[in-house]
C-alpha cells in the first residue's frame, strides 16, 4: 500500500533545529560576540550593510552570525528587516568633500592638496598567510598616525575648477526644480531609468556581479578608458532637515567609500572636450565595490553620450535587472522547490514525442514531418 | 548604534508581535490594494507595484504572499497549496507564516477556504463565487522568453502585437508536431491581453475560463500584479489546425480512482515501478473519505485504523 | 501631521476616520475589490465620521486607499468647503490637486455634473496610471436602467442608480472604447454601499 508523503511541518522544524545546532558549531569553543564580528570581520559587516542597504554595524554583525558567515544570506536578513522599518525622514545629501579621511588616493596626480593617504589597505601587502594571526592575541602595532586632518578637496573638484571634467549640476526639470530622485524600494522601476535610479540599484547591487561587469569594460566590452581619479574612505555626517528648526541637524556618522573615475573625454562643436565621470559610493570600506560601481555607472551612461550600446555593462535593463543578489539567489535557488507538476507535463509530452518518433521512423509522409521540412526552409 | 538592536531585544526573539497584522505595514497594503484594483479593472494587464522585500526568498512566493497579506482579513480562512498539495514544504512554510503574523484560520479544504494561495495548480473542485485564488508567479511576462527587454514587451502589449508568441508556438509545431509548451501556457484574457497563467500545467488552463472566483496573480521579484475577474473569457492560444489540448492521463488515480484529474507520477521502486496519484491532495482525501477507492488504495475506514 | 495654524482646527473638522484602521481598511478594501470584480453588485461598506459636506462613504474610501503617495481631485462642491480638504489631508496625507487630469482619485459629490473624459485615462503602455472616480449617488434605484456586461459579470447585470448625468451611457461608451485606457468608477450611496464599474465592462441604456 502506498501512503502519500506527509509531515512537511515536522521536517521543517527539524531542519531548523539542525541548522541552529550547526550554526553554533563545537560548543567547547566560545560563541562569537557581535562585537567580535563587527570589529574583526569588519569588511564582511561592511558588505552586508552596503548590499543590505541598512547602515547598522550591530545588526549587520548579527546577520553575519545568524547566516553562518554566508554574506548573501546575511544581506537578505538585513533587507527583510529593513523593509519593515518606518521611513521617518530623508537625509539631506551627504557631503563627501567634508569627509573625515581614513584613506585617500588618486591615480591621476603624483601629489595633490591633502596628499595620498594609504590608510588601512591590503594594497602592497604580500599575500603570504601570516602565522602570527593563528594565536589568540596579536601584538599591538604602533600606528604612527597623525590626528585626523581637515576636509580634503576632491580630485574631481580640482578638475572641474578648470572645466576639464563635465560639470555635475543636479538635473533639473523645465522649471529649474531638481526632481525627487525616486526610491526603487518603494516604487517599481520603469525603464529607461535616470542615473540616480541606476546608482541606487548599483549601490545595492552584488559586489561580484559588478566586479565582473566592471572588469568586462576594461577588456573591451564597453571600454571607457578609466582613471581612478580618486578613492576616499572615511566618515561623513548624516543630516536631516527639521522644518521646525529651519536648518539641518546631524543625526550620526556613516563610513563611506567613494570612487570617482575620470573617463575619456567628450566634446562637440558646441562644447570643448571634457573628461567624463563614473561614480561609485558604498557604505563602509568597500573599495572593490566602489570602483566596480564607478566603471559600470560610466558604461551605463552610453545612451547619454550617444555611444553604441554593444556590451552587457552598457545595457541598463540587463545590469539593473540582474545586479540584486537577494533577487538572484532567490530565483536561482527556487529551482529546488518541488516542480513535479510541471515536470509531469513535460514527461507526458516527451513520451508522446518519442512514441511518435519511433512510430514514424523511416517514413517521411507523416503530415507533421512534412510540415516541419516546409517550415524549416 | 545599537538602538534598533535594543528595541529588538525587548521583544521575545520568537515573537513577531511587533509586526503589523499580516506582516505588511498599512501603507504598503494600501499601495498593493490600489494595484489590485487596477489589475481587476484591466484584466490580464500586469500592474507594476512597489514590491517589498519579504522574509522569504524571491521566487518562493513573495508576490503571492504580498497579495494575500493585502487582501486577508481576520474572518478569512486560508488554504495554501504547492503542486496541488497542502503538505509540500513551501506550502507548509507559507501557511505557518500567515498563522503566525495574521492569526487567521487555515484549512486544507478547498470548499472551506475563502482565500487560496497556490503555486502551480488550480484545485480540481470548481471554485465558488466569493472565493479568491492567489497565484505565485515567477515570470509574469508571457513574452519574456521571446523578448527579454521590458521596454520591448511593454510596447507589444500596448500595441496588442502578439505575433511573436504565435510564431513561437508555430515553430514548436514545425519542430515537434506539437505545441511544446506544457505549463505556463499563454492565454488571452477578455479578448485583449496575452497573459502568463503562472507555471500551472496547461491541464488547468480551462479552469481559468469563466471561473466564478476572483483570480489574483502576484510576482514579487518582478514587481507585477495582475488579475482575472470572475466569469472572464480566458482563451488558450492555439491554431485552427492545432487546437489547444489539455494533458490527458490514461488511467485514474491509484488511491481514489478519480478520472480527469491531474496526476503525480510516483516512482515506487528501483525497477521503474510507477504509480499515478492525485496532485490535488484535498480532492483525493475527500474522495477517499466518500468511499472511492483506487486500484492501489484502501478503503478510508481501513486506512484510519 | 501638522496643519497650517490659520485653519480652523476644531475637533469636529479632524475627527472621524477609522478607529480600528487595520480591520476597517481591510473590510472596506474587501468591499471595493469585490465591487470592481463583480460589477453592478452592491457591496456593503461601513461609513466613517467625516465633515458634513463629505459623503461618509467617501470618507471610508479615502481612509482605505489614500495616503501621501496619492493625488486627489475634489469636485467644486467638495472643494468649496475647506473642511473637506483639511480632513482629507489630516486623515490620509493625500495631496490634493486642482486639475482633473492630474488626479489618481477623484471624488465627485455632484455626480450629475461629472465629465468622465476630463480625468486621466492612463497611458496605452501604462493603463493603470488612470483616475479612479468616486461618484456619490442619491439612490441605487429609480434611475435610468443600465445593462452591464463584461468581465466579472456572469451574464448581464442591470443597475439603475439615480443621480448620474443624463448622458452617462454615452460618456461610458466613450470611456470603454479607450480600453485598456479609461477611468474606473465607484458609485457610492449612503446607507447602501458601493457599486464598482471598471472600464472593462460595457454599459447600455435599457429601453
Amino acid at each position: 500500500m502506498y501512503v502519500a508523503v506527509k509531515g512537511g511541518e515536522t521536517a521543517i522544524d527539524n531542519a531548523h533545529r539542525l541548522l541552529a545546532e550547526k550554526r553554533r558549531g563545537d560548543r567547547r569553543l566560545p560563541a562569537l560576540t557581535l562585537g567580535q564580528i563587527a570589529e574583526q570581520l569588519a569588511l564582511s559587516v561592511a558588505r552586508v550593510m552596503a548590499e543590505g542597504a541598512l547602515y547598522d554595524t550591530q545588526l549587520a554583525a548579527l546577520a553575519v552570525k545568524q547566516a553562518r558567515g554566508d554574506l548573501i544570506e546575511a544581506i537578505f536578513l538585513l533587507r527583510a528587516y529593513r523593509t519593515t522599518l518606518p521611513r521617518l525622514y530623508d537625509s539631506v545629501p551627504v557631503d563627501t568633500g567634508a569627509m573625515l579621511i581614513e584613506r585617500r588616493i588618486s591615480a591621476c596626480f603624483k601629489d595633490l592638496p591633502g596628499g595620498q593617504l594609504l590608510g588601512p589597505t591590503f594594497d602592497y601587502t604580500h599575500r603570504l598567510l601570516d602565522p602570527n594571526l593563528v594565536g589568540e592575541e596579536e601584538q599591538t602595532t604602533d600606528l604612527q598616525t597623525g590626528p585626523v586632518g581637515d576636509a580634503v578637496v576632491r580630485v574631481s573638484d580640482l578638475l572641474a575648477n578648470d572645466d576639464l571634467i563635465e560639470g555635475e549640476e543636479p538635473v533639473t526639470n523645465g522649471h529649474g526644480v531638481e526632481p525627487e530622485p525616486g526610491d526603487m524600494t518603494r516604487e517599481p522601476l520603469s525603464y529607461p531609468l535616470t542615473r540616480e535610479q541606476r546608482l541606487q540599484a548599483l549601490a545595492r547591487g552584488d559586489e561580484g556581479f559588478l566586479l565582473a561587469l566592471g572588469y568586462s569594460t576594461q577588456r573591451g566590452y564597453g571600454r571607457n578608458h578609466p582613471f581612478a581619479g580618486e578613492i576616499r574612505i572615511g566618515a561623513v555626517e548624516v543630516e536631516i532637515d527639521l522644518p521646525e528648526l529651519g536648518h539641518a541637524v546631524p543625526i550620526g556618522r556613516v563610513q563611506l567609500t567613494e570612487c570617482q573615475m575620470v573617463n575619456q573625454f567628450r566634446g562637440s562643436s558646441e562644447m570643448p572636450p571634457q573628461f567624463t565621470r563614473g561614480y561609485g559610493l558604498v557604505f563602509g570600506q568597500s573599495e572593490r565595490k566602489a570602483m566596480s560601481m564607478a566603471l559600470v555607472d560610466r558604461a551605463l551612461r552610453a545612451r547619454e553620450f550617444e555611444e553604441d550600446i554593444i556590451a552587457p555593462a552598457q545595457d541598463e535593463e540587463f545590469v539593473v535587472s540582474h545586479c540584486d543578489n537577494v533577487q538572484a539567489t532567490g530565483f536561482v535557488e527556487h529551482l529546488k522547490l518541488p516542480h513535479y507538476v510541471d515536470f509531469q507535463s513535460e514527461l507526458q509530452l516527451i513520451r508522446t514525442l518519442r512514441k511518435e518518433w519511433a512510430d514514424g521512423a523511416g517514413t517521411d509522409d507523416d503530415e507533421d514531418t512534412g510540415f516541419s521540412q516546409e517550415a524549416a526552409e | 548604534m545599537s538602538t534598533i538592536l535594543d528595541l529588538m531585544a525587548e521583544q521575545p526573539s520568537s515573537d513577531l508581535a511587533h509586526y503589523n497584522f499580516a506582516y505588511l505595514d498599512e501603507q504598503t497594503k494600501r499601495m498593493i490594494r490600489r494595484a489590485i484594483l487596477k489589475a481587476i479593472a484591466v484584466p490580464g494587464y500586469q500592474v507594476p507595484f512597489g514590491s517589498r522585500e519579504m522574509p522569504m526568498p524571491y521566487g518562493w512566493g513573495t508576490g503571492g504572499v504580498q497579495v494575500t497579506a493585502s487582501i486577508l482579513g481576520a474572518e478569512d480562512v486560508l488554504k495554501v497549496i504547492d503542486q496541488g498539495a497542502d503538505d509540500t514544504t513551501n506550502a507548509v512554510s507559507i501557511r505557518k507564516f500567515f498563522e503566525h503574523v495574521a492569526g487567521v484560520k487555515t484549512t486544507t479544504s478547498t470548499e472551506e477556504a475563502t482565500v487560496i494561495q497556490t503555486r502551480h495548480r488550480i484545485p480540481e473542485r470548481p471554485l465558488e463565487p466569493g472565493q479568491t485564488i492567489v497565484f505565485q508567479v515567477p515570470i509574469p511576462e508571457p513574452l519574456r522568453f521571446l523578448e527579454p527587454r521590458e521596454t520591448e514587451t511593454r510596447a507589444m502589449h500596448a500595441l496588442e502585437e502578439y505575433g511573436l508568441m504565435h510564431v513561437k508556438l508555430y515553430e514548436d509545431i514545425a519542430r515537434h508536431g506539437h505545441i511544446a509548451t506544457t505549463y505556463a501556457y499563454p492565454v488571452k484574457v477578455a479578448g485583449r491581453y496575452v497573459m502568463d497563467p503562472s507555471p500551472t500545467p496547461k491541464f488547468d488552463n480551462p479552469k481559468m475560463h469563466r471561473n466564478a472566483a476572483l483570480q489574483l496573480y502576484g510576482a514579487g521579484r518582478e514587481a507585477r500584479i495582475y488579475a482575472i475577474p470572475p466569469y472572464t473569457e480566458v482563451v488558450s492560444l492555439d491554431f485552427e489546425d492545432h487546437p489547444f489540448e489539455v494533458n490527458r492521463f490514461d488511467r485514474p488515480c491509484a488511491l481514489c480512482g478519480a478520472e480527469n484529474v491531474y496526476l503525480d507520477e510516483v516512482v515506487t521502486d528501483d525497477a521503474g515501478g510507477r504509480m499515478f496519484v492525485c496532485s490535488d491532495t484535498d480532492n483525493c482525501e475527500s474522495r477517499r473519505a466518500d468511499g472511492h477507492v483506487g486500484e492501489m488504495g484502501v478503503p478510508a475506514a481501513e486506512a484510519a485504523e | 501631521m501638522s496643519l497650517s495654524p490659520h485653519h480652523d482646527t476644531n475637533a469636529s473638522t479632524l475627527s472621524g476616520g477609522f478607529f480600528d484602521p487595520v480591520r476597517q481598511a481591510q473590510q472596506a478594501f474587501h468591499a471595493l475589490m469585490n465591487a470592481l470584480a463583480r460589477p453592478g453588485t452592491v457591496q456593503p461598506i461601513e461609513a466613517v465620521e467625516a465633515p458634513a459636506a463629505l459623503p461618509r462613504l467617501f470618507g471610508t474610501i479615502a481612509c482605505t486607499l489614500l495616503d501621501p503617495d496619492t493625488r486627489l481631485f475634489l469636485d467644486p462642491m467638495l472643494a468649496g468647503d475647506p473642511h473637506v480638504a483639511e480632513w482629507m489631508t489630516f486623515q490620509t496625507g493625500t495631496a490634493i490637486v486642482g486639475h482633473e487630469s492630474e488626479a489618481m482619485f477623484g471624488m465627485i459629490s455632484d455626480s450629475r455634473e461629472v465629465e468622465l473624459a476630463a480625468f486621466c485615462a492612463g497611458d496605452q503602455a501604462y493603463p493603470d496610471r488612470s483616475t479612479t472616480l468616486c461618484l456619490s449617488v442619491s439612490s441605487f434605484s429609480g434611475g435610468k436602467a443600465l445593462r452591464c456586461t463584461g468581465p466579472g459579470i456572469e451574464t448581464s447585470h442591470t443597475i439603475a442608480p439615480a443621480g448620474l448625468p443624463a448622458d452617462f451611457a454615452e460618456q461610458w461608451a466613450a470611456n470603454h472604447v479607450l480600453f485598456p485606457r479609461g477611468v474606473d468608477l465607484f458609485l457610492s450611496c449612503e446607507g447602501e454601499g458601493v457599486i464598482g464599474l471598471p472600464r472593462s465592462i460595457q454599459i447600455a441604456s435599457e429601453t
